[in-house]
């Protein structure tokens, strides 16, 4: 599997890429800590989610909804989106297929 | 297959690389590689942040057998710490009252098909197993 990265893109998108294991949470939550309204998470590159990702992405849906603004998700593949659903996440998460 | 680990989150990538030989020596389906990943990283990563009394190294073994692949994990010289007698995760909260954290172990009791801990000797070992569908692996 790849190595992470994460991408916020000017189109209000952020990208995630490659294996997002728990080595990476502070990496990511640097860039999610920087958003104050909605935004898409586009999951097409990446190959894997851990707990603490999820916490990454928990932390800051909490954030933005109160507020009024969300994380909308998508382009997950069949195993990220299985990993959402044993966590509840696709009852507090918009996640959008195309 | 066994491999020591040392008992910290930099040694998470050993512990992939470990996973990933022995599942290509087994040629395991992309469906079992994940589970296996997954499983493993949230039991090493509750044991390197919970169970802070040794810093031993932990000992991952992986096993096939014909219906079944077995991992477990053991730490060594601490306290007990029985992954089955912890509060269970309620998924269905509404956001507001979802905690941050907590769900490791609810996913891997997902992901696994059997979740066993034995404490002996100081040693407490959690072992993972998961079934092989329809033979294939």
């Amino acid at each position: 599997m790849d190595m992470f990265d994460i991408q916020l893109a000017e189109n209000k998108e952020i990208r995630l890429i490659g294996k997002f294991d728990a080595t990476q949470a502070d990496k990511a939550k640097n860039i999610f800590d920087q958003i104050q309204d909605t935004h898409t998470v586009n999951f097409e590159k990446l190959d894997y989610i851990s707990s603490m990702g999820l916490s990454v992405l928990l932390i800051t849906q909490k954030r933005l909804l109160d507020n009024g603004h969300e994380l909308v998700l998508i382009n997950m593949t069949r195993h990220i989106r299985e990993v959402f659903g044993y966590a509840g996440f696709d009852e507090i998460f918009k996640i959008v297929s195309f | 297959m066994e491999k020591k680990i040392k008992k910290d989150l930099s040694s998470l990538n050993d512990m992939f690389d470990f996973i990933e030989q022995y599942a290509d020596k087994n040629q395991l389906n992309p469906d079992i590689r994940f589970a296996l990943n997954l499983a493993a990283e949230e039991i090493f990563t509750n044991l390197v942040k919970y169970n802070t009394q040794s810093r031993n190294d932990i000992r991952i073994t992986l096993q096939k057998k014909s219906d079944r692949v077995i991992l477990a994990l053991t730490d060594f010289n601490v306290e007990k710490f029985d992954i089955n007698q912890i509060k269970q995760y309620n998924i269905h909260q509404p956001l507001p009252e979802r905690p941050v954290g907590k769900l490791g172990i609810p996913i891997v009791k997902k992901l696994m098909d059997k979740v066993e801990y034995e404490y002996k000797n100081r040693n407490s070992t959690i072992t993972l197993v998961k079934y092989v569908r329809n033979g294939y692996v």
